[in-house]
């Protein structure tokens, strides 16, 4: 790669290009937004290995700037979704179609007063005002090299405003379609949720991917959870083989706020999901957790940063990954108790099991803290099954493959029985049966090739 | 609460308890000022060594000057002026001491004040009928004095300083020396392969299990000096031998550099076990003076079934920064690493341990725990690595990290990579305060604060302690008391 590996800040210059023409340029803030993105990602670059939160995720495969910023508006249907007990549910569905949301495809009638649930495209032009409190706000471009990239490509995305006290009768379900066609393309989506005080909301991610080229998804999304507002949040990546799924989700409560994420990620070539959470307000509770499944090349990353700035508050995570093939598994996270953030309670669990002697895993739990009356801990742990749990069901007339799969599933449950919401649980574990089928049967030895 | 704060204020009104802060007024040789390949040779020419031995520190040197210094440490330290130190200072003499009544008085008076025994019968920190143990002394840049020579000598070992080593037996040195931290490996082992003026050098002969705990004393004296001692320990095949290592230094009010290189080399069956317990001078309670201990170690494992084990006691140092490592190569070689870290005041440590699994069904323990106090701020980082031949390997490590008062930090980053399928890695890690229903039931009994204090951190740290070997496991409860004092609670 003589030209991609000198290239240190690939597609920065399309968009210097193109963003001038996007939804809101010409309002001053929304420039200065976009500009201070684009500034922070020359002044950083393509993350490398060298960074520490990028470690083990090499993204040299995006230098060559192959992919090309997703024109608007292809017009496709809706392909068939992953999940029924997901798809099936009563919900506010907005589509979005390779970075764009595609009214035709959503259904939001029915909103109760004191939601809005819309594109950001349309508010940004029709009125940028109500987002510029919020907008921007939440997410650290500094520590978010990738975010920065894509606010400078800020344009259009799901926007959720829900009003003090207001518990949402309905899921926001999401629904994010890649379509590539033929070429390698781009796309820059940006969400952003904000909930005022009491109010309650659960909002579900499907990624999928229609047939076609490679691509490459760069995502954002930023929460804001006032005091005592809830947000339930459950993500399912599926994205194809051919494609880059970056997704960055800063999250920001406020006192007695709680926030509940799951995410299973089974797609993608790469596939990360970076949260980062600031517990601002005292009383605060946050639940990060996820299933990572994984084969053949993939790589797959969860990283997370969760960051304790007031008293009393709780963080909990459970991550939990397999890995086939010649696949690499990473799970960085990282507790950050502040100065001043008493009684805080903070835990966090990693496992991953390798289904396949050229499966990798990298992990790095972070603990990093300056108060004294806490509870911290972390737990890792990375191996094989347990043979002798295999024997063990073996020996009971259960085929290997079938005593293998069991198991796998016995180890993923902990994890999936964290989510509050039956069907997602439901659609999720019926997701990880179907991927332990095609995937841990193949061989005499039930390992994937 | 209450009784926290009270001995929190209580530590900080104590101040300084470094017993250790004398100067021994001593007349001393010093070369100039600086650093430049005139100094390299005038060190080399000064300890007489070999022609290759004076190639690889220029090549060192040479290198070092294209290195830049690393910022990722979580502990900042102002920049260290290199060209502002003396690289040798040495204690005059006329003559070498052929035997210890030829020594400067003044040294051993200060041995004997810092507890070190020269005189071949005594023993370490007065525990009687305890065994022997041999001692090296090193004093500034020099080796001053090897006990239980000759004892060693009748079995093979051979133990002394490096220096002297380079000339009776140069095939060992020359084979060993950088093998297992090559010059080029990070600038601090860079500098020191460069300007590195004395050390140990131990050799087990095959199948020979070393009589006597070895031991090496070192003492920082003169003004402006770095220390940078390297030591080389090399068990043959079958051999054991358990090696002791221990420090201090002046008080003053300017940092003084500590960058030492320590190699172990273990070949099939043997073992090695190596303790530290570093009491360098950490500081003033406001974070003036101190020593920077900027240490590089590591232990390759070369031989199947060998081990290494590595124990620290870190109470000293202004900022301690290493990690104690091993290479696991041989198939069913060991690694242990216990470490105790105390910081307190304006501390800083950033200490841990990297455990490779390069053989199979290698194993490693890692255990660690980490006490912060006063302003102090200590991070463990280590990293667990299995490659794809680590079959069947195993990992298992614990962090526990206690924090006393609310100024401190505690921090833990611990990286896990596993290439193999078939390995075992488990990680756990903890951070904490001592408990106030732990205090209130110490005190309802009559205890102080203090020895509250003492004795739920000396029960927080008994699993490492409890690897010491005996001599130095009783000066180190009393040096956890001493580094907390009045800490806290």
């Amino acid at each position: 790669m003589p030209d991609g590996s000198t290239n240190i800040t690939p597609y920065l210059a399309q968009a210097l290009e193109v963003s001038p023409t996007f939804a809101g340029a010409g309002v001053d803030w929304v420039d200065a937004l976009r500009n201070a993105g684009a500034q922070c990602y020359t002044d950083h670059g393509l993350p490398v290995r060298r960074d520490e939160y990028w470690r083990y995720t090499n993204l040299n495969s995006l230098r060559d700037e192959r992919f090309q910023l997703a024109s608007a508006d292809p017009l496709i249907g809706l392909p068939p979704l992953p999940h029924p007990s997901v798809s099936g549910l009563a919900s506010y569905r907005i589509v979005l179609v390779n970075g764009r949301v595609q009214p035709k495809l959503c259904m939001l009638d029915g909103m109760p007063d004191g939601v809005l649930i819309t594109d950001l495209g349309g508010i940004l032009v029709a009125a940028p005002e109500r987002l510029e409190p919020h907008l921007g706000r939440v997410v650290s471009l500094k520590d978010m090299p990738m975010a920065a990239l894509n606010t400078a490509f800020l344009q259009d995305g799901m926007a959720v405003f829900i009003d003090e006290e207001i518990v949402l009768d309905k899921p926001v379900h999401l629904i994010s379609i890649t379509a590539p066609g033929e070429g390698a393309m781009m796309v820059q989506p940006r969400h952003l949720v904000v909930m005022d005080k009491g109010a309650q909301a659960t909002l579900i991610e499907t990624h999928i991917s229609a047939a076609g080229g490679s691509s490459f998804n760069n995502i954002v999304t930023e929460l804001q959870v006032a005091e005592n507002a809830r947000l339930n949040h459950f993500v399912f990546q599926g994205e194809s083989e051919t494609s880059v799924h970056l997704s960055g989700t800063a999250v920001a409560l406020s006192a007695g706020a709680y926030y509940e994420s799951f995410v299973l990620q089974g797609g993608a070539a790469i596939g990360r999901s970076e949260i980062r959470a600031y517990l601002n307000g005292p009383g605060a509770d946050c639940r990060l957790d996820g299933v990572y499944l994984a084969t053949g090349n993939q790589l797959v990353d969860n990283t997370t940063y969760i960051e304790h700035a007031a008293p009393e508050c709780r963080s909990h995570q459970v991550y939990k990954g397999v890995l086939g093939g010649q696949s690499r598994g990473v799970f960085q996270g990282k507790t950050h108790v502040t100065r001043g953030a008493q009684q805080t309670d903070g835990r966090q669990l990693s496992q991953a099991l390798l289904l396949s002697p050229r499966a990798e895993i990298n992990v790095r739990p972070e603990l990093e803290i300056y108060a004294d009356d806490v509870k911290c801990s972390h737990g890792a742990t990375a191996g094989e099954l347990d043979e002798n749990a295999v024997f063990y069901l073996v020996s009971r007339g259960i085929t290997r493959p079938d005593a293998r799969r069991m198991l796998i599933e016995a180890f993923l449950s902990q994890a999936i029985s964290e989510i509050s919401l039956r069907p997602v649980g439901e659609g999720f574990s019926t997701h990880i049966q179907q991927w332990l089928g095609s995937h841990v049967d193949q061989s005499p030895d039930g390992d994937p090739s | 609460m209450v009784s926290n704060t009270e001995a929190i204020d209580q530590v900080r009104s104590i101040g300084d308890q470094y017993k250790y802060g004398f100067v021994t007024d001593i007349d001393s040789e010093f070369a100039p000022k600086g650093l430049n390949e005139d100094i390299i040779r005038l060190i080399s020419k000064k300890k007489e060594e070999p022609e290759w031995m004076l190639e690889m520190r220029l090549k060192a040197y040479a290198h070092w000057l294209t290195m830049e210094e690393p910022t990722w440490q979580k502990p900042k330290y102002s920049a260290i002026d290199y060209q502002d130190s003396y690289y040798y200072a040495a204690p005059k003499t006329t003559e070498k001491p052929k035997t210890l009544d030829d020594v400067d008085p003044k040294l051993l008076e200060t041995y004997e004040k810092l507890g070190i025994p020269l005189r071949e019968q005594e023993v370490l920190a007065g525990v009687q009928g305890a065994p022997a143990v041999a001692v090296d002394a090193v004093f500034d840049s020099v080796s001053v004095a090897t006990t239980y020579k000759a004892k060693l000598e009748e079995q093979g070992i051979i133990f002394g300083s490096i220096s002297e080593a380079m000339k009776t037996h140069p095939e060992l040195v020359r084979k060993y020396l950088g093998s297992v931290v090559p010059y080029g490996d990070n600038f601090f082992a860079a500098l020191n392969a460069a300007v590195f003026t004395d050390g140990s050098f131990v050799y087990i002969p095959k199948g020979v299990r070393c009589p006597m705990e070895l031991s090496t004393y070192f003492r920082i004296n003169a003004e402006n000096t770095g220390q940078f001692e390297r030591t080389l320990i090399v068990a043959d095949e079958g051999s054991y031998v358990s090696y002791l290592e221990g420090c201090t230094a002046p008080q003053r009010d300017e940092n003084q550099l500590h960058a030492a290189v320590v190699e172990l080399v273990a070949m099939d069956d043997a073992e090695i076990k190596y303790s530290t317990v570093q009491n360098w001078y950490p500081g003033d309670e406001h974070g003036r003076g101190g020593i920077y201990n900027f240490v590089t170690k590591r232990a390759a494992c070369r031989g199947r079934n060998s081990k290494v084990s590595w124990t620290q006691v870190e109470t000293g140092s202004a900022i301690t920064w290493k990690y104690p490592s091993c290479i696991l190569q041989g198939d069913n070689s060991t690694g242990e690493f216990y470490s105790v870290a105390i910081t307190n005041n304006a501390q800083l440590a950033d200490t841990g341990t990297k455990m490779i699994h390069i053989g199979k069904n290698t194993r490693s323990r890692i255990i660690s725990k980490g006490i912060s106090a006063g302003k102090s701020d200590q991070t463990y980082r280590g990293l667990v690595r299995m490659q794809r031949g680590a079959d069947s390997a195993r990992n298992y490590t614990q962090c526990d990290s206690l924090l006393i008062g609310d100024k401190c930090g505690a921090h833990t980053i611990p990286y896990i990579e596993s290439q193999n399928w078939s390995a075992q890695v488990e990680h756990e890690a903890t951070t904490s305060r001592i408990g106030e229903d732990q205090l209130f039931y110490c005190q309802q009994r009559g205890m102080g604060d203090e020895e509250a204090v003492a004795l739920i951190v000396n029960g927080f740290c008994r699993e490492v302690l409890q690897t010491l070997p005996m001599e130095f496991a009783v000066e180190a409860q009393k040096l956890v008391g001493i580094s907390l004092e009045g800490s806290v609670g």
